[in-house]
């Protein structure tokens, strides 16, 4: 069966359907620090906000659209790296892999720990007075990660059963306050839908919100490592990334025309200019306004949840990932240390845990910092989609035979949009009122160490050209051969990946 | 609407939500079958036939050992781990019933072989105690490997073996996305099929 039949046949197979993947790609609207950036966005920006959340949607689209036609190709369980590596190259690869995954971990990751307790806390008047006299309410994230940590070491495995409830739940929650308070009596009267912005409307402003508006809308490309198990996955993806992200839109605009319609943005420090909706207060004033005082219950119980499970997830995966890591070589062999009686990861689990904790102590909780860290994470991620955008575009060119099921349309106007769109997104990344450095200066030195450790991993370790970009068909036998009822002979090494 | 296709609504509506919520719903972006192809490129064997995507019997080329393979999920939040466990059956000279649960010992450094009687008869304890400490070989590939549950089960005159690996697991995580499979080294494969049939060995006759 020649490469061409076996692709289509693979893409034809599969096991998750469309519903599945839509909830890939919106999965991130119920992370407390979209949340958060949502309201700040609407707060400052008002109407030249919801202007950069359109242009970063139509960036996001055009992205979308490179995205699905890498999946197309190489619709691989490895995804970014896959596509990078066979574009421009191992060294690339990591770099770009470890960027979109590890550096966006360290930032994002380190927002949810703290935000975790804050957000939860913020809609409990006493208990949240109680924890800021203990040193702050940010410190029950620190305690979700400890907690979540020790239990995984005894083996114990919290949340199992609660995905589906939460994820709905979330949902549900955030449409519910969103369409309430459009529909109540507004409490603020507004100069259209959301309000004038605080920091004008010029091309420039309106740009350097796209930065913050596109941290809402990354991560569509989540749903491509799904690909190999989509029924129909060079039709399906392409329509749920779209949707995903057209839904995410919706429920955002929803949700910022309904908090700046019923919470008024007062000025809390005149010296240093914060405002009401710079800061998780305004959610629990936004759900008492919409709701009465089940508003803040019903909220701080469904963020304390999701705050918990979240931070259970990654003390469940991350140490599995390692561990897996060291088995193949990836890492240090004492990474594949098990508890003798209860078969755990402990270095790693120790190693998962203190990253987000030590992360969050040295900023000191402060929720100052959040933007800086998502901003920092924006970066990181764009980085990698610019690597994927160019991995795409060389493809086209060098192998314009390769079996495309899914074509961009229009190339290249898609990838040159939404390449030029996150480079500028990138240089205007800095929203008025905040120090550039703040941002570019951890995502430069993170990045910088990843691109040294691409570079000493491929050429001393591995022993590769680090720049000579891999085979498809390669890559695609190396797909192919892993899945079930397929005959192999003798054993055959786990391959290691580098990440 | 009718009654009649109201009820039939209802009752579809009903039956989608309580697979949706059903503890046993496979987890989204689940693909049977796919751990188990990947466990079976490390096991290497010739005689590896698959029954059904979840179930595998393996046997060994000298037939001196037949088990059955089967993938089992576990859930967290947008994030699910899929789990091997090899499965040994095989006549028992003794009545009655009784369950097993074997574990290292030590807080640190592995010191030995626990065995803890979840039910049954005490007698049997002791003995298979003394069958674990004194065949050699079989505590010689036990203490090495990276098993994270091993039970052993006595019912309707038959021992039933069942044993899950550190290794030939896979980590799926949706937010961030990413897979990792968790390969079972040629060390680990070689001394989780020596403990299978040293088990074995010591059950037949006790």
């Amino acid at each position: 069966m020649s490469i061409n039949d076996r692709l289509t046949a693979h893409l034809n197979r599969g096991t998750v359907g469309f519903p599945t993947a839509l909830a890939s790609t919106i999965g991130l609207i119920m992370a407390s620090p979209v949340i958060l950036t949502a309201t700040m966005g609407f707060g400052i920006g008002g109407s030249a906000f919801a202007l950069a959340m359109l242009i970063a949607v139509v960036m996001m689209l055009a992205q979308a659209t490179t995205f699905a036609e890498a999946a197309s190709i190489l619709p691989t369980t490895g995804s970014v790296y896959d596509y990078i590596n066979c574009g421009m190259g191992r060294f690339f690869a990591i770099t770009g892999t470890l960027s979109a995954y590890l550096i966006v971990h360290v930032f994002a990751g380190t927002a949810e720990t703290i935000l975790a307790g804050v957000m939860a806390l913020v809609n409990f008047e006493h208990l949240n007075t109680l924890a800021e006299s203990a040193g702050g309410s940010w410190l029950l994230g620190v305690g979700f990660v400890l907690v979540f940590g020790v239990l995984n070491v005894f083996g114990v495995s919290a949340f199992g059963r609660a995905e589906i409830i939460l994820t709905f739940g979330m949902w549900t929650t955030l449409m519910v306050f969103g369409v309430l308070g459009l529909i109540a009596a507004p409490a603020v009267q507004l100069d259209g839908w959301f309000g004038e912005s605080l920091v004008g409307s010029d091309l420039v402003t309106v740009l350097s919100l796209v930065g913050m508006a596109m941290f809402m809308f990354v991560g569509c490309e989540f749903v491509t490592p799904l690909a190999p198990d989509l029924r129909q996955s060079a039709k399906v993806m392409p329509r749920a990334m779209m949707l995903g992200l057209m839904g995410v839109a919706t429920c955002m605009f929803i949700y910022g025309a309904a908090m700046k319609r019923q919470v008024e943005n007062v000025v809390l420090d005149a010296a240093s200019g914060v405002h009401l909706l710079d800061t998780p207060m305004a959610i629990p004033r936004f759900a008492e306004q919409v709701m009465g005082q089940i508003g803040p219950l019903w909220l701080g119980v469904g963020f304390l949840f999701a705050g918990a499970a979240t931070i259970n997830t990654l003390m469940a995966g991350v140490p599995r990932i390692l561990y897996g890591m060291a088995v193949d070589g990836a890492l240090p062999k004492v990474f594949t240390y098990l508890h003798p009686r209860f078969k755990t990861p402990v270095l790693c689990i120790l190693v998962a845990m203190l990253i987000p904790c030590l992360h969050a102590l040295y900023l000191g909780g402060n929720t100052d910092n959040i933007m800086h860290l998502v901003l920092a994470a924006v970066c990181a991620w764009s980085f990698a989609y610019l690597l994927v955008t160019v991995s795409v575009v060389i493809l086209r060119i060098r192998r314009p035979d390769l079996p495309r099921a899914y074509r961009s349309p229009w190339f290249p106007l898609p990838q040159l949009l939404s390449s030029a769109g996150i480079l500028l997104g990138m240089w205007f990344i800095t929203p008025p009122g905040m120090n550039p450095a703040d941002i570019y200066v951890p995502f430069g030195v993170m990045l910088g160490g990843t691109a040294v450790y691409a570079l000493f991993w491929t050429l001393v370790v591995q022993k590769v050209n680090p720049f000579k970009p891999a085979s498809v068909e390669d890559v695609l036998a190396k797909e192919f051969a892993n899945e079930p009822g397929h005959a192999h002979s003798g054993y055959v090494s786990a391959a290691a990946k580098a990440v | 609407m009718n009654r009649v296709t109201l009820t039939a609504a209802m009752s579809v509506l009903r039956q989608k939500l309580s697979e949706l919520f059903s503890a046993q719903r496979a987890p989204a972006g689940y693909q049977p079958g796919r751990t188990l192809g990947q466990l079976r490129r490390n096991l290497g064997l010739a005689r590896f036939e698959q029954v059904s995507p979840t179930l595998a019997r393996v046997a060994l080329d000298d037939d001196s050992l037949h088990l059955e393979i089967r993938e089992r999920t576990e859930s967290q939040l947008l994030m699910h781990l899929v789990m091997t466990e090899f499965s040994v059956r095989l006549p028992a000279s003794t009545e009655g019933a009784a369950s097993f649960a074997l574990h290292h010992g030590g807080a640190v450094r592995r010191t030995g072989i626990h065995c803890r009687q979840r039910m049954g008869e005490r007698a049997l304890l002791g003995q298979l105690q003394a069958r674990l400490q004194h065949d050699s070989a079989l505590h010689q590939a036990l203490m090495p490997l990276d098993f994270k549950r091993l039970h052993i089960e006595l019912r309707d005159h038959q021992w039933h073996v069942r044993l899950e690996h550190m290794g030939g697991s896979e980590v799926v995580n949706r937010m961030p996305a990413f897979r990792r499979y968790i390969a079972l080294s040629r060390v680990q494969r070689d001394a989780l099929l020596a403990a299978l049939v040293g088990l074995q060995r010591v059950l037949r006759t006790l």
